[in-house]
């Protein structure tokens, strides 16, 4: 269970709508309706809406979250609609952001959509996470993850790191200063990497609705996340390990950070 | 003694396979694995385990059984123990 004996914030009541929209899932253990408003109440940062943050978002915006912030630049392009979920045909040539809004506002009219037509930069990345309880890390290069990871050791917010290549994924939950950072683990970034990698969208989204879970579990509070594990998935075998890791003692972000 | 290695993500595709067993003396490190895989695959798993000092590319996580030993190169092995070399990656 998750240890966290914070307040709940000045919470709104959940509508007649939004009890009727969440029934099932209120009926979940140790969520209900406590949980629900706990979702209602709490924003998210997405960053890249593609193949893995086009999942999470739509299963975030399914579950009633209040509000995501999406940061993905550029325009839908064909090569994108073999993962990209919230981008369609009909969007091709326009912005993904938007498409993404059109999409998620679609199933959930209720949710505020704060969008950001940018990757994650130096400049923009502070300002980005000031404005979330909750980061899913879905970048696909490492200078982007790497950075969110630095600033959400900076503002000691929870994020979930979601990872895919091939028919493998990895997924892990960054609590600063309780489990590993993501430069604990690597304190570089990998000299072979190609900004365009063999993907399946079913892999992408499989380990999306996971990012999604941990997101939900972190902020309703329930069940046990991955802080300080790390899991791998090998679809090709459907091999599913978690495996322990440990912070680095030296780190220069997270080092001197206690819980 | 028998070391079951698992290799996966980049390191999988750069050697075209996800797995073998590896023979080493009696009471190796992590460290003489790595040097033995390094002669065993000279071509195919450099760029990926070194970096440009010819040292072990920190972006590669070692696990023994289901434990990440970090940076910690001089942890003994024992017979029949598994090591899985686990390349970051950053696909989105
Ligand atoms: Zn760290």
């Amino acid at each position: 269970m998750i240890d966290d004996k914070r307040p709940d914030p000045e919470s709104s009541e959940l509508t007649d709508e939004e009890r009727a929209t969440y029934e099932w899932q209120m009926w979940v253990p140790d969520f209900g309706e406590v949980g629900q408003q706990r979702l209602k109440n709490a924003s998210v940062l997405v960053t890249r809406c593609g193949g893995l943050g086009s999942v999470v978002a739509y299963e975030l915006a399914a579950a009633g979250i209040g509000k995501l912030v999406l940061a993905h630049a550029g325009q839908v392009k064909h090569s994108d609609l073999n993962r990209q979920l919230l981008m369609t045909h009909a969007g091709l040539g326009k912005s993904r952001v938007e498409s993404a809004r059109r999409r998620l506002l679609e199933l959930n009219p209720r949710l505020q959509i704060e969008t950001v037509a940018e990757n994650v930069t130096e400049q923009n990345v502070q300002s980005l996470v000031s404005q979330a309880d909750v980061v899913v890390d879905c970048a696909p290069l490492f200078e982007e993850r790497l950075l969110l990871n630095q600033e959400v050791v900076a503002q000691r917010k929870p994020m979930v790191d979601c990872a895919m290549y091939e028919l493998e994924a990895h997924l892990t939950t960054i609590i600063p200063g309780r489990s590993p950072c993501l430069k604990c683990l690597y304190p570089q970034p990998p000299q072979v990497w190609r900004r365009e990698f063999p993907v399946f969208g079913a892999v992408s989204g499989m380990v999306g609705c996971l990012g999604a879970m941990e997101a939900i579990k972190i902020i309703a509070r329930f069940g046990d996340i991955l802080a300080g594990k790390l899991v791998t998935c090998n679809l090709r075998d459907m091999t599913f390990r978690t495996m322990t890791i440990q912070r680095d003692i030296h780190c220069s972000l997270c080092a001197d950070i206690h819980p | 003694m028998k070391i079951r290695i698992h290799y996966t993500t980049q390191l999988k595709m750069a050697l075209g396979f996800d797995s073998e067993e590896v023979d080493v003396p009696p009471a190796s490190t992590l460290l003489d694995l790595l040097q033995k895989l390094k002669e065993m695959h000279p071509g195919k798993l450099k760029q990926y385990i070194l970096n440009a000092q010819g040292e072990f590319q920190p972006s590669v996580l070692l696990c023994v059984g289901d434990k990440h030993v970090g940076r910690d190169l001089s942890v003994p092995l024992q017979d029949g123990e598994e090591v899985t070399l686990l390349s970051v990656i950053s696909g989105g």
